[in-house]
């Protein structure tokens, strides 16, 4: 079973409830993956201890300019514009930025020798244990543009065995996110009761109606007078599933790397719940 | 020397400079030795999602271009003229005529 937590604002929580959920789930096979690959901090609160780090690559072009007839028949290939070739002063650029790995340049290549691929590393991924949890983190490299891939990796590659899956997304509604979400069977959305909460929960939840993908809300910071979040609950027939209170000693404990289940253990019956009831469903 | 000019319009000489490069509304090539504009056509990557620089470069390249007057381009775009020995010219105001009068001196080599 694969539960992605996801959130239109970033800083609602989906950290707190993913780690949380992690930990309250002892009686399952667990494995917590942290898809937010350009800051991945899922880490500092399950602390786990890291056996293996794989370098992540995508395949590129590598144009020799020795062997190259400046042709540009892969430049003209290239939908993303990823190359550039200058044929009076024989030069072949090359954008890794723009390059989507799709190897159509090393196809067409006329020339033998002229275009190769080679590998080159985006990020990491990185896979140890916590307890008995399986602990997974894509990390992108700092400066890369996009995410995607190494979370297509980390899903395709990490994440086609019998557990269950409790990912951490990126904040937002685009790419990242709907890759990190395409797969699951459950879309947990963490928001809080402000108008910005409010205002991001409504396109997160556009998308999650959009991939046709069953959810539950979760209210963190709650100070239990708002009552916006369960307004549009209702409009939109998604549940709110837990309600965490808005508590300076939930903060004080978090920003100290303690999770929720710990500094409060009485919650954990409830991440208990929610995973059961998610479980459970036909 | 020929030289391509990113213009807002297509107005001649009286064209305005655009603000963006890559993304201009037309390109103009003018010919300093014969005086006169040489073509002027309606960017065709204007509304591409990506690489819009790099198309932009690699047509001032195709049509011979040994000099470019328009805004700053952009990292991807600067790159591939300073390897194909294109002279930049960054400027964005007024018009054609004015701009060609104000670079003069960088036009004649």
């Amino acid at each position: 079973m694969y539960i992605a937590v996801a959130s239109g604002k970033g800083g609602t929580g989906k950290t707190l409830v993913s780690t949380s959920l992690a930990l309250s789930a002892k009686e399952y096979r667990c494995t917590y993956v942290d898809l937010d690959v350009e800051e991945p901090n899922g880490a500092i609160f399950l602390a786990p201890e890291i056996r293996e780090e794989i370098p992540f690559t995508l395949q590129v072009p590598e144009i020799d300019e020795n062997i190259c007839t400046f042709c540009e028949t892969c430049a003209k290939s290239c939908l993303f514009n990823a190359i550039s070739i200058i044929p009076p002063v024989k030069k072949a650029m090359f954008f890794p930025d723009l390059c989507h790995s799709c190897g159509v340049c090393a196809y067409v290549c006329p020339v033998d020798g002229a275009l190769k691929e080679v590998a080159r590393e985006i990020g990491k991924i990185r896979i140890g244990r916590s307890g008995n949890i399986t602990f997974i983190e894509g990390r992108l490299q700092v400066g890369q543009l996009s995410g995607v891939p190494l979370i297509k990796g980390i899903i395709n590659d990490y994440m086609d065995m019998e557990s269950l899956f409790i990912v951490d997304s990126s904040p937002g509604t685009s790419c990242p996110v709907v890759e990190s979400l395409k797969k699951s069977d459950y879309v947990i959305l963490v928001t809080e009761p402000n108008p910005f909460g409010l205002n991001d929960l409504k396109l997160t939840v556009e998308l999650v109606k959009e991939l046709g993908k069953d959810a539950g809300i979760i209210v963190n910071k709650d100070d239990g007078k708002s009552t916006i979040i369960d307004e549009f609950s209702r409009e939109v027939n998604i549940p709110v599933i837990l309600e965490i209170p808005y508590s300076i000693d939930i903060q004080k404990a978090y920003s100290n790397g303690i999770p929720l289940v710990v500094s409060m253990p009485e919650t954990a019956e409830k991440f208990k719940a929610i995973i059961k009831m998610i479980s459970r469903r036909p | 020397m020929k030289v391509l000019i990113a213009v807002e319009n297509n107005a001649g000489l009286d064209s305005i400079l655009d603000k963006r490069f890559g993304r201009a509304g037309y390109f103009l090539v003018y010919d300093t030795d014969e005086n006169k504009i040489l073509t002027i056509q309606e960017n065709q990557f204007k509304n591409d999602g990506h690489g819009v620089g790099i198309k932009t470069a690699t047509f001032v390249i195709e049509n011979g271009c040994q000099a470019v007057i328009g805004a700053q381009p952009g990292p991807k775009a600067a790159a591939i003229l300073v390897q194909a020995n294109v002279k930049m010219i960054v400027d964005d105001k007024g018009t054609v005529k004015e701009a060609l009068e104000r670079h003069k001196q960088e036009l004649t080599v």
